[in-house]
């Protein structure tokens, strides 16, 4: 059962679609896991569309004519791609995390680019086009610690499998976590299971404050080809 | 921006399912006459939505190219929509807000000099923003809920009808909304609030 969900800030700007990419990504991994604020995405996206019925209309210039004359150049095929995509079934495997994920990471977690750090940390990071955050996904090994790191832009996080703790609480699984610029903390993977998280940080303006940054400078940035 | 709200209202616009059958005209018989009528009637809606972008220049581009994106789309698309799950207006409203964050992303390649290289492709708003919801919301609860956020819209003071425009129709987020106003931060988000729970949107505070 999650605990800890987007606040009502996230969530109206996720339903409003002006959420930038990255944070979408995390809003949306955690309603893959949470019903409830699946109905509040569902209720403002009313909202919006109800505003958007009583907006004053623009005129408009193309015809009818022309527009189908658009829609009869496309092949028909074209007609079944999207049903196909929602079809398409992802590997059993990671089957239970977001369909976001799946096709971010075309699958298979171990085709990506994974980068270590200590013993029992590693991420890979997903270029998906914010120039302003850093998205990852990482993973703490059972039992293992993420080094002790300070925020110095603000980082969400959302646990898809395992969980972890840190000084303030326990998360699990769907689990949505601020984390303010300043804060220092700690996070330790439960003894049983290795930890996935998602992550996205605000682009630190100083290079020492993200941990990995700390230790690997200057490190290049790997962009996954899906 | 007032104009907004002088949208003639007949009791039939206040029903949310009222283009329900012309959009299922469309999924089910491909009928180009019901689907003109759509055209008539959103085309403009989504003009007018893609205006509700910050830069002129930049909703300019945009305007055109989404209203038609957005119009072809929910000719191709027509067969996935589910009546049960939501109303025609709200699923072609879904699809007009998808199809101007991937065209505001595709051309913020252009807009922003800083963006790095990167495949817009690689994801899309509609593998991140939901289109029909699951059964967690059904279409009697969806358009209950509608004519009731219509009922309550108007009693809203016209300092929180502003701001929520500007975050669901403008693409603001809270943060970009408080620079717009030139209000701090917490008052975006304490109006945006209010807002809310008088049009009993049930949001943990």
């Amino acid at each position: 059962m999650t605990k800890y969900h987007p606040d009502t800030r996230f969530i109206s700007d996720f339903a409003a679609g002006s959420l930038p990419m990255s944070q979408a990504l995390c809003v949306s991994a955690h309603l893959h896991y949470c019903d409830d604020c699946k109905q509040k995405v569902a209720q403002l996206t009313d909202l919006g569309s109800t505003l958007f019925d009583k907006s004053a209309p623009v005129s408009f210039d193309l015809d009818f004519s022309s527009l189908m004359e658009r829609i009869d150049s496309i092949p028909e095929e074209n007609d079944h791609v999207i049903s196909a995509d929602i079809s398409s079934s992802p590997n059993a495997a990671i089957s239970s995390l977001p369909e976001a994920l799946n096709k971010l990471t075309n699958n298979n977690l171990k085709s990506l680019n994974w980068r270590r750090i200590g013993k029992t940390f590693s991420y890979s990071e997903f270029n998906i086009g914010d120039p302003l955050r850093e998205t990852s996904l990482f993973n703490i090994k059972a039992g293992g610690n993420v080094p002790k790191h300070v925020h110095e832009g603000d980082e969400i996080t959302v646990v898809l499998k395992g969980s972890f703790s840190d000084q303030d609480d326990h998360y699990q699984v769907g689990d949505f976590i601020v984390r303010t610029s300043g804060e220092i903390h700690t996070p330790v993977a439960a003894q049983d299971e290795d930890c996935l998280c998602l992550s996205t940080l605000d682009a630190p303006i100083k290079m020492t404050n993200w941990f990995y940054r700390l230790l690997i400078p200057f490190a290049s940035r790997t962009t996954q080809t899906a | 921006m007032l104009q907004l709200m002088q949208q003639k209202e007949s009791d039939n616009s206040k029903d949310p399912t009222r283009w329900n059958p012309l959009l299922l005209s469309v999924a089910q018989d491909r009928s180009r006459a019901a689907f003109q009528d759509l055209f008539e009637h959103f085309a403009p809606l989504i003009k007018a939505y893609a205006f509700k972008v910050t830069e002129l220049s930049k909703a300019e581009i945009l305007a055109e190219e989404l209203a038609q994106e957005t119009m072809i789309k929910v000719w191709i698309k027509a067969h996935t929509f589910d009546p049960a799950k939501s109303s025609a207006g709200t699923w072609i409203f879904t699809i007009a807000r998808n199809t101007r964050i991937d065209l505001i992303r595709k051309y913020s390649k252009q807009w922003e000099a800083n963006n790095t290289e990167f495949d817009e492709n690689i994801l899309t708003a509609d593998d991140i923003w939901p289109g029909q919801t699951d059964d967690v919301y059904t279409q009697i609860e969806t358009s209950h809920n509608k004519k009731k956020i219509l009922d309550l819209i108007n009693e809203l003071p016209l300092e929180q009808i502003a701001v929520i425009k500007i975050i669901f129709l403008e693409g603001l987020t809270h943060s970009e909304a408080a620079s717009h106003l030139n209000v701090p931060l917490g008052t975006v988000k304490s109006r945006v609030r209010l807002a809310l729970q008088k049009l009993k949107i049930s949001i943990d505070l």
